[in-house]
């Protein structure tokens, strides 16, 4: 008899863990894995795959991952009218594979997206809409997507989310946003002594050296906590934070591992990145979005892409109550920006 | 909320002691941060049992047992999203427990480790098309080091008693690196004593 649960209980464990299905519905959840060249990357569908409109969320990093997005139901307006592809990246997230860091490059995550593209239009059908919507380096992947108009042309629009598309003037840019908002925070007598230790600091760094790249993007990482009475937190709280890490999907140590290897491999070429020349072969419908407070980055390059791409319909927004992530500080405006634009598109 | 997966935690530890040589056995709920539900058993076999007394002969009590053993642990757990995992680990430990049958032990063990995902994949074909698979899962050596308190069911007087043990793994190869976790295990035991005749 105890053999028999004991069985039993693995059995319905095996059971349970089969994902295959992909459907079309006004509520579903497709999960499967896409295989190229050695990454196994994981794949969730969600929402609305019925209004045959797919938004694919680029994750940050590199070495990020789209779990945060669904779990945290950062997307879920946005999930009741369309399908979101929630895609965690090579050497991302829960990717499995061997993730050889010497050979990566921007474009392998370029052409996966491409891949990923013809998949999921050949399983959901050749009339399905694609969108793309790139937050942080998923912003700066996706810029590298859309300057390539035979590329692009797989798409509705695209929505970059504070991204950026040069690191070679990183620090200068930085540095001029610190001043700038630090100075305005020291005289109001907030968080002094930090503030003039990151200026002080930003000033001794001098971009020609990766270190000190990576440095100024660590600094501005912790900004974003001296400004927070400036912020709107809408999306989540800690015990949702806490959830996430803990009790979710999401598998801490092997998105760790993943982040530790997708930085090695990228960061050489993603601090020497500049396709600002580039950005005016941009045609197709964008959105650019970005946080008034997003010091990892900055406000200047959300103005400069919306600025330089050729677009006849582009839009721009600051969200004044955000940091680097607007979809959770302000979680519904957000979505509601997006909604309207992809509406208008799709 | 998932938090009410943390509540339904119980562990019920069955212990048995079987003669001179005192082997254990116990089978229980194991979980992992993050929460992976699962079960797990073992095997323990003392290898060598150092006992130390303290008075003289005729007030002579027992201060404290030290234990070398060898446990072959299994364990079966599951991980919603990803994949079931099994592992064999055998792990030595050592032991101490005082007069009152209070006990902390804790030791390394390596074994293998085994995931299956039951899940389908796309496989990028040359010519760009794709073609279905199911994957398997990875096959991984695991190494470990456990540390715990509690009572122990084969010296205790009492049928019933507990145990808390954190531990740490790492699991290789992952990809192309190591795959670290930590895991805890608490729960209570009854002991189930076969004496020699």
């Amino acid at each position: 008899m105890k053999s028999k649960i004991f069985f039993g209980f693995l059995f319905l464990m095996v059971l349970s863990s089969c994902q295959e299905k992909i459907s079309v519905g006004v509520d579903v959840r497709d999960r499967f894995y896409v295989e190229i060249d050695d990454a196994i990357m994981p794949v969730v569908v969600k929402g609305n795959t019925q209004s045959k409109t797919l938004i694919i969320m680029l994750h940050g990093g590199p070495g990020g991952h789209a779990s945060i997005y669904e779990e945290l139901a950062l997307f879920e307006i946005l999930e009741e009218e369309f399908a979101m592809v929630y895609w965690d990246q090579r050497c991302s997230g829960s990717s499995l594979g061997n993730c050889d860091i010497a050979d990566l490059q921007i474009s392998d995550y370029v052409s996966d997206v491409d891949h990923l593209i013809n998949l999921l239009s050949s399983q959901y059908g050749e009339d399905v809409g694609f969108f793309l919507m790139g937050h942080s380096w998923g912003g700066a992947l996706t810029a590298n997507y859309i300057v390539d108009n035979t590329r692009a042309s797989n798409l509705k629009g695209a929505i970059v989310v504070d991204g950026i598309h040069d690191f070679t003037t990183y620090i200068s840019v930085l540095r001029e946003m610190v001043d700038r908002i630090g100075s305005a925070q020291i005289a109001a007598g907030k968080n002094v002594e930090d503030w003039e230790k990151h200026i002080a600091s930003l000033q001794s760094l001098d971009q020609g050296t990766i270190e000190d790249v990576a440095e100024a993007n660590r600094i501005a990482n912790q900004l974003e906590t001296l400004v927070m009475d400036s912020l709107t937190l809408e999306g989540i709280d800690a015990i949702d934070f806490l959830d996430y890490n803990l009790f979710s999907n999401y598998d801490i140590f092997a998105s760790s591992v993943n982040t530790i290897s997708a930085n090695q491999g990228l960061l050489d070429e993603l601090i020497t990145m500049d396709i600002s020349p580039q950005l005016s072969a941009i045609e197709i419908p964008l959105a650019v979005y970005v946080g008034k407070f997003d010091f990892v980055t900055p406000v200047h390059y959300a103005e400069e892409l919306v600025t330089l791409a050729s677009s006849e319909d582009k839009f721009f927004r600051i969200f004044n109550g955000s940091g680097h992530s607007p979809m959770i500080n302000e979680k519904t405006a957000f979505s509601t920006e997006v909604a309207e634009f992809v509406r208008k598109f799709r | 909320m998932k938090w009410y997966s943390l509540l339904i935690i119980f562990i019920t530890v069955f212990c048995a002691v079987q003669g001179k040589a005192q082997h254990s056995w116990g089978a229980g709920y194991f979980s992992s941060f993050p929460i992976n539900p699962g079960i797990q058993g073992y095997y323990e076999i003392p290898l060598k049992t150092e006992t130390i007394y303290q008075g003289k002969k005729k007030n002579k009590q027992l201060k404290q047992i030290s234990e070398n053993s060898i446990r072959t642990q299994f364990m079966a757990y599951y991980n919603a999203e990803n994949y079931l995992g099994l592992a064999l680990i055998p792990q030595w430990i050592f032991r101490i427990t005082n007069a009152k049958g209070y006990q902390l032990y804790f030791g390394p063990g390596m074994g293998y480790h085994r995931s299956f995902t039951d899940a389908v994949s796309y496989v990028l074909q040359p010519d760009g098309s794709f073609e279905t698979k199911k994957i398997n899962g990875q096959n991984n050596i695991i190494v470990t080091a456990t540390v715990g308190v509690g009572t122990n069911p084969t010296i205790r007087k009492k049928k019933t008693g507990y145990y808390f043990e954190m531990g740490g793994s790492i699991r290789g190869p992952f990809n192309s690196a190591i795959l670290p976790a930590v895991y805890i295990g608490f729960g209570a035991y009854k002991k189930i004593a076969k004496h020699e005749k």
